[in-house]
């Protein structure tokens, strides 16, 4: 806990979304170096952004309607399709967010395999950059054998390009 | 994507910064609100949004 922290509890999501100017970055980051808040902040909405990376702002730019519900899940399956075809060893994923009656919600498609009730495989690593200044990875994993799979952060590491620094390195411990 | 339960032209905030690159205070300046607001606003819509993943299981 640091002093300033009250000033910066709520930077985080503007500097994940790559919102922050030069000047506010840099001031964010050195706060980061000190605030264990900030950081845990930070791993907590790292998976975000890969999802948000996942959806057509074509698609969701528009009012809220409930019927582009159906065209987007339509999008995340064809997309789901094409990531088999790219990595056959992973067993899931495709993404698509989504807004519906003024409320963000993400829906998330995995593969079924078969009816096993076995937990899925391989990790899915993803780097994300954001606005080309920040790089965010987060390697997780896919837990759950039904139709929709949990996604299970397992570490992140989020990098500043410009200063070629490790701002955050976190291992999160998997749940049981 | 609109601020929850906001579609004001205020409310159009996450579409300007993650899809169209404009930073906070770019935010803040178009709208006519504190740069603050719009930290806030953007705090509270990957909250929201964390939130509902986790209630719907899809996140951990």
């Amino acid at each position: 806990m640091t002093d300033d922290h009250e000033l910066y509890v709520e930077w985080a999501a503007a500097y994940t979304l790559g919102a922050l100017d030069a000047e506010d970055r840099t001031s964010f980051e050195r706060h980061l170096a000190t605030c264990g808040r900030c950081a845990a902040e930070l791993v907590s909405q790292a998976p975000l952004v890969g999802l948000l990376a996942k959806v057509d702002p074509a698609e969701v730019a528009h009012e809220p309607d409930p019927r582009r519900l159906r065209a987007i899940e339509a999008a995340a399956q064809q997309e789901l399709v094409l990531m088999r075809r790219r990595t056959r060893r992973w067993q899931m994923v495709a993404l698509a967010g989504v807004a519906a009656a003024g409320i963000l919600a993400v829906v998330m498609f995995a593969t079924r395999q078969d009816d096993a009730a076995s937990p899925v495989a391989q990790p899915a690593v993803i780097i994300n950059s954001v606005a080309g200044t920040t790089d965010i990875t987060t390697s997780s994993r896919l837990t759950g054998a039904s139709r929709v799979a949990t996604l299970a952060l397992e570490r992140v590491i989020i990098t500043s390009q410009e200063r070629s620094d490790i701002l955050v390195d976190a291992t999160i411990s998997p749940a049981s | 994507m609109t601020w929850p339960g906001d579609s004001s032209p205020v409310g159009r905030g996450p579409d300007r910064s993650y899809w169209d690159g404009l930073s906070t205070k770019e935010i803040a300046a178009r709208f006519a609100i504190p740069d603050g607001t719009v930290k806030s606003r953007l705090h509270d819509a990957l909250r929201i949004l964390r939130a509902q993943l986790e209630a719907d299981g899809l996140l951990r």
